[in-house]
């Protein structure tokens, strides 16, 4: 099941080998340990770019979205299993 | 899984064929892994009733690319059905390349899911084991893509064999055609695995019991030439030798494209002309768009418009104009499609399909700059729109037109038609 969310939220990184590594990230006062990244890619809007990157954390797949212009993240939906 | 099929005589030229198994599922797969093991069909879009990729566990349960999302549900209950996300995809692929042109000079990026290594220049001192190389080829895609990702590669000395040397091969092998091996392979592969030959030249050669393409070395260049005619029935000599077509050509000696088009298939049929017009104009919009950033120009305008499936709506509309001049801009596009090509059509049945293109394209540092004042203006217009999509994006300044309307943005295509477009 797909959950939009689309809210900003705060995210620890590991910044290594010119990569962006999410750790952990802060959601409504609550912490989640990224447990696997399962995969990473950019889109563009004009010159506006974003980093998704598809994270697991306690068995749920969260989809965070990283504004390489204006610096901000934001959680664009969560996905559960059936 | 590799094959240990190794060359019994080193190879004129080295040609890899990486083809990612059922791409669009497979990524879906690595990126959603509780939709791993599962049979998938991806859709275009939530709604969307064709399945336009299956994964390889729905593939197993029998579901084509091309069946309707009941007809599959039909043949395998546990299939689900998943959009596409072509953002996602048109990323990967362009990461593919990135990872390919790290390994190799001569890299030709042939659809969304394959691509050509050139081995070749790189053969004798980097990579003298070309299997070798393929295993590290099949690594660095798991590392890059993910570890669901599998993918086969076909080895040989041309890129019709290559490819057809990873179409033949199981998931996630590597198969190698040789000049000794050849035969085998080109006997025993059906002409669906056969890049060049479509489903009616097959159902041709088949009803003249030509059944594998081996068979064609039994029958006469006359016999050839009065079934297939000149042109097509050199290419299958040419097939059946094991040599390159002439489709593989078109790929080299393209610097620009020749047509850009777009087209997109409604949710419902409709004959509400404000609609029409609206997503006419949205069509021609980015196909100007495409044209303007790749510096181009084109002077033959085409509209096509298609009914329903059903035999009582099965419909469609083709009509074209060429042009004296060339055009770059929307407001003249638009006027061909909506105001010329469109009111030909008598609007004797309801739309699901709606196609532009703007064809015999040339660079418009080829042309003659119009001295036109009207023109000049509007094409400071367009320059001004080029800036603003370009910091912006497409659609953030449009015609009132689409006001209050679902916008149709761009999307990529599994074969890749406007790759020069999108790896600029």
């Amino acid at each position: 099941m797909v959950t939009p969310i689309n809210e900003p939220i705060q995210v620890l990184v590991h910044f290594k080998h010119a990569r962006l590594i999410p750790l952990r990230f802060l959601w409504k006062n609550r912490s989640y340990h990224v447990d696997n990244i399962t995969t990473q890619y950019h889109t563009h809007d004009g010159a506006i770019r974003h980093l998704h990157f598809a994270v697991q954390s306690n068995g749920n797949l969260y989809q965070l979205s990283y504004n390489l212009s204006h610096h901000s993240w934001t959680l664009t939906s969560i996905h559960t299993p059936n | 899984m590799t094959s240990p099929n190794q060359p019994t005589q080193p190879l004129s030229q080295i040609i890899l064929h990486i083809d990612i198994n059922s791409y669009f599922a497979t990524m879906l797969q690595q990126k959603y892994p509780h939709l791993r093991g599962i049979p998938l069909g991806v859709v275009k879009d939530h709604g969307r009733q064709c399945i336009i990729a299956a994964s390889k566990e729905a593939k197993l349960a029998g579901i084509k690319t091309g069946s309707s999302a009941s007809d599959a549900q039909k043949l395998c209950p546990h299939l689900q059905l998943v959009p596409a996300e072509f953002d996602f995809y048109l990323d990967s692929t362009q990461r593919l390349k990135s990872l390919f042109e790290s390994l190799s000079p001569q890299v030709e990026i042939f659809s969304l899911d394959e691509a050509f290594i050139d081995l070749t220049p790189c053969h004798r001192y980097l990579h003298p084991h070309p299997h070798q190389f393929a295993q590290q080829v099949q690594l660095q895609i798991q590392h890059t893509l993910g570890e669901w990702v599998t993918c086969n590669i076909g080895i040989s000395y041309n890129r019709f064999l290559a490819k057809l040397a990873s179409e033949v091969s199981p998931k996630g092998s590597i198969t190698t055609i040789t000049p000794q091996n050849q035969d085998q392979f080109v006997s025993q592969a059906d002409y669906a695995d056969i890049c060049g030959i479509g489903p009616r030249l097959a159902h041709k050669l088949i009803s003249l019991n030509l059944t594998n393409l081996y068979a064609v070395h039994f029958v006469s260049d006359q016999f050839l030439s009065h079934h297939f005619g000149p042109f097509w029935s050199v290419q299958i000599r040419r097939m059946s030798q094991g040599l390159e077509p002439h489709f593989f050509s078109l790929i080299d000696h393209n610097p620009y494209m020749k047509s850009v088009g777009r087209s997109i298939t409604g949710f419902h049929l409709t004959q509400d002309s404000h609609h029409i017009k609206a997503i006419l104009y949205n069509l021609t919009q980015e196909v100007i768009f495409k044209i303007r950033k790749m510096h181009l120009a084109g002077r033959q305008v085409h509209l096509g418009l298609y009914g329903g499936n059903r035999p009582d709506t099965r419909h469609s509309f083709h009509r074209h104009i060429t042009l004296k001049h060339f055009l770059s801009h929307t407001s003249e596009m638009f006027y061909y499609i909506y105001h010329y090509l469109y009111p030909t059509w008598d609007q004797s049945f309801p739309i699901i399909k709606f196609a532009v293109s703007l064809n015999l394209l040339k660079p418009i540092t080829h042309l003659p700059l119009s001295l036109l004042p009207n023109h000049q203006k509007s094409e400071r217009l367009h320059q001004a729109l080029d800036q603003i999509w370009q910091k912006h994006g497409l659609y953030s300044v449009t015609s009132a037109l689409l006001t209050n309307r679902p916008i149709i943005h761009p999307e990529v295509t599994g074969f890749l038609g406007d790759k020069k477009f999108q790896f600029m």
